[in-house]
Formats: structure tokens, C-alpha cells, sequence
């Protein structure tokens, strides 16, 4: 079936199975910032904003996101940025694979959450596995990204 | 999963059309098991343009919508209001944020799912399912194994009751399925349910009797009362033991 997506405010049309995950469907298009983790709705790795919510792209039909704005890591422009190098100068990014899902969810964590405190940071984030970090680093340089003191 | 057609519905007419014409055609939840079933269906049929996704308060009872995220319930200020943080609690463990974005109450309600922690939670409530053509079935038959056959279920709805509420769970890893729910109301009557056994959540009918005047004897009845398994997770005798613990720790905070 062909379907159109509306992806970082771009309308693409595609031809997909009518069972194809959004990741996957993503993923063929050449937006390769989406990962494929587990696979399973687990890691967070897939994680993309479908109007403004932040979802699992390997758990969402992709047909189901014809006429929703389906927004990637490129979609928020400069903050990513932001995001990002509050991450790397905690020496936090290391390979690098759960970073995209991570800084789209910290984005979406500070316009749904108003003065979070850390324990609500750390719950908010839950859902974004990292093999690498330990998430120490990673949660230093968010906070600081979020003006946020412990 | 896989299925060979997916069909958008805009009315629940059209739904039935399909549900009727297509023994092989299914309806989507919240998707977040699309991965892990290898099942395979004619069509999908997905109700997210019905305008299902709502929490609202009527009179005496709150009515959730079968699209309703768990993310929503989480979330809700009409729920927090009147359970506190009972529903938050109940759903809080699940995965992650984006997750329970994905996930629905009908999703969680239909796959009558062992782990399932709002059937505990909604277990303990007076709690009524709005099926399309069944109609208004109480939770509890339903959970017992009522046979629902090629319907629709359209709403949740939860009687308001003054009570005290408290849910409890436990669980090897943070985000990982529970190896134990309980969830208490005291509204008239003390209510006690334990799920993730791992069977599906059940109401305490005995122990229940001695609680909290008798706690030792009822926990004891209680543990006796319901079937504990043992799986990947966790043994038989370990998760009797942390239901024990629970409900004695749920029953302390609803008596506060």
C-alpha cells in the first residue's frame, strides 16, 4: 500500500507492506538516525516524536502515522545541538547509538515537564537504554542542559 | 504480527462490516506487541480515529476511552484526583515514557494479560467494561473468562467511590515485566487483588475476611487462596512470599 508521512514537515510518499513498523519504514527512506535496538518495544533506541509525543517506532504501525507530523532528531533543529553538547561535555555521548532517541526525549521531557526534579528526570528517561554510559554522565550534562540542580 | 490489510475505520459501523465479514481480521490496541507475535491476519482494523482517547468525568463515574494511553492514565488529573496516586503507580513501571505513549487501556484489558497491572488495579474497583454489541459487562466476569466473541470494546468506566486506595508491585529490574501485583481499595468494603502470579489478577475472597483485624491469619489464607507459578522470573514459594509482603505494606497505607 502507498502511504504519505509527514516527516520533520516534509511530506514523503512511500510504498510499504500494511504491517511495517515505523522504524523500519524510516529506516528504507534513508533516515538512519532512527536505531534499531531491540526491536521489541523495549530499548528506546527507535524512539521518534509523532505529533509532538514521543513514541517506539518499532512498535507503531506505520500506516498508522499517515496524517500525523512525524518529527526525527533532524526536526529540532539547533536544541538538538544544545542537547547534545551538554551530553558530549559530561563525556557522555560514547558510541553514540542511543544518543538521537535520548536527546528527542529530553526535548520533549522539558516542554511536558515544568521544574522536574531529578527523580522525575531519571523516570522520564527510563524507557532510553544505554550500554555504554552508565548514565551518570549522561544525567549531569542533561541537567545542566535543563538548568536543573541535584 | 502481519496482516495483509490495514483498514482505518471511521465509524464503529465500519468496523463491525469488517469484524464481521473477515473471521481473520483483528483489531489494533496500542501495537506495542507488534513485534513479538508472529501471528498472521487478514486485516487490521485501527480505531484511533474514533475519537476513543479520552479520560472525562460523568456523575458518578469516570469513563476512559478504549484508545486512552497508558501514558494518559499516568498523567491524568481527573484520576489523581480521585484515586491519587493509585493509577500512577499501576502503570508507572511500565518500559518507559515512550512506551505507555503506545500502549492503551483496551490493549491491556483484552489481552487479559497475566502481568497486566491495570487489571489489578481495575480489579479492586467497581469497574465496568462498554462492549459494541455486548453492552456493559462488569470487569470482573470478564477477567474470570467470559467468552466475548468478535466485538468491540468501546469504554471503561469506574464508579467514584470515597476510598483509600493503595498499589503495590515488585519486580526484578525497573521496567521490567512484575513478578507480583497487588493492588487494595477500601471504599465500603476492603477489596484485595493480586495479579502477575503469574496468572491473571484474582479478588482475595478468603483472606480478605481477616484483614486487617487477623492480618497473620489473612495474609496466610490469602497466600493459600490463589495459585502462585513459577516462570523465567520468578519461583512458586518467592512470589507467595512477596505478596504477603505486599498486601501487608498496601493494607498499612489504605488504614493511615
Amino acid at each position: 500500500m502507498k502511504i504519505k508521512l509527514k516527516i520533520n514537515g516534509i511530506v514523503r510518499e512511500t510504498e510499504i507492506y500494511p504491517s511495517d513498523n515505523l522504524l523500519d519504514v524510516l529506516r528504507n527512506i534513508g533516515i538512519k538516525s532512527v536505531k534499531k535496538g531491540c526491536d521489541s518495544g523495549t530499548c528506546g533506541v527507535c524512539t521518534v516524536l509523532i505529533d509532538d509525543t514521543p513514541i517506539l517506532s518499532c512498535a507503531y504501525p506505520a500506516a498508522r502515522a499517515e496524517n500525523h507530523r512525524i518529527t526525527t532528531v533532524e526536526g529540532i533543529g539547533r536544541e538538538a545541538d544544545k542537547i547534545i553538547d551538554a551530553i558530549i561535555a559530561e563525556g557522555a555521548d560514547q558510541c553514540g547509538y542511543c544518543g538521537p532517541a535520548l536527546v528527542l526525549t529530553v526535548f520533549t521531557l522539558k516542554k511536558e515537564l515544568e521544574n522536574p526534579t531529578v527523580d522525575e528526570i531519571n523516570h522520564y528517561l527510563a524507557g532510553n537504554l544505554c550500554r555504554c554510559s552508565g548514565y551518570e554522565g549522561q544525567l549531569r550534562g542533561i541537567l545542566k542542559y535543563l538548568g536543573v540542580s541535584r | 504480527m502481519k496482516y495483509k490489510k490495514y483498514s482505518r475505520v471511521s465509524s464503529l459501523e465500519e468496523a463491525r462490516k469488517i469484524l464481521d465479514g473477515d473471521r481473520n481480521s483483528v483489531i489494533l490496541g496500542g501495537t506495542t506487541f507488534l513485534r513479538l507475535s508472529e501471528k498472521e491476519y487478514s486485516t487490521a482494523i485501527d480505531l484511533a480515529d474514533l475519537g476513543l482517547k479520552y479520560i472525562r468525568e460523568n456523575n458518578e463515574t469516570i469513563e476512559l476511552g478504549v484508545c486512552t494511553t497508558l501514558r494518559d492514565i499516568e498523567s491524568s488529573s481527573i484520576l489523581k484526583e480521585k484515586f491519587g496516586t493509585f493509577f500512577a503507580d499501576a502503570v508507572k513501571h511500565i518500559i518507559g515514557v515512550q512506551f505507555r505513549n503506545c500502549a492503551t487501556i483496551g490493549g491491556a484489558i483484552c489481552g487479559r494479560y497475566g502481568f497486566s497491572e491495570l487489571i489489578t488495579a481495575l480489579s479492586v474497583l467497581d469497574c465496568d467494561l462498554e462492549f459494541d454489541r455486548a453492552g456493559k459487562i462488569p470487569l470482573q466476569e470478564f477477567v474470570s473468562g467470559k467468552k466475548i466473541s468478535r466485538d468491540i470494546l468501546k469504554s471503561v468506566s469506574i464508579r467514584i467511590n470515597s476510598g483509600r486506595y493503595s498499589y503495590k508491585s515488585q519486580r526484578n529490574s525497573d521496567a521490567d515485566f512484575p513478578i507480583i501485583t497487588v493492588a487494595i481499595s477500601l471504599e465500603n468494603e476492603l477489596k484485595i487483588a493480586v495479579g502477575a502470579r503469574p496468572g491473571i489478577a484474582q479478588l482475595s475472597t478468603e483472606g480478605v475476611k481477616y484483614i486487617p483485624e487477623d492480618m497473620k491469619k489473612g495474609i496466610e489464607l490469602l497466600q493459600n487462596e490463589f495459585t502462585f507459578g513459577s516462570d523465567i522470573r520468578a519461583g512458586t514459594d518467592y512470589r507467595k512470599t512477596v505478596a504477603g509482603v505486599l498486601v501487608g505494606r498496601a493494607v498499612a497505607e489504605v488504614l493511615q
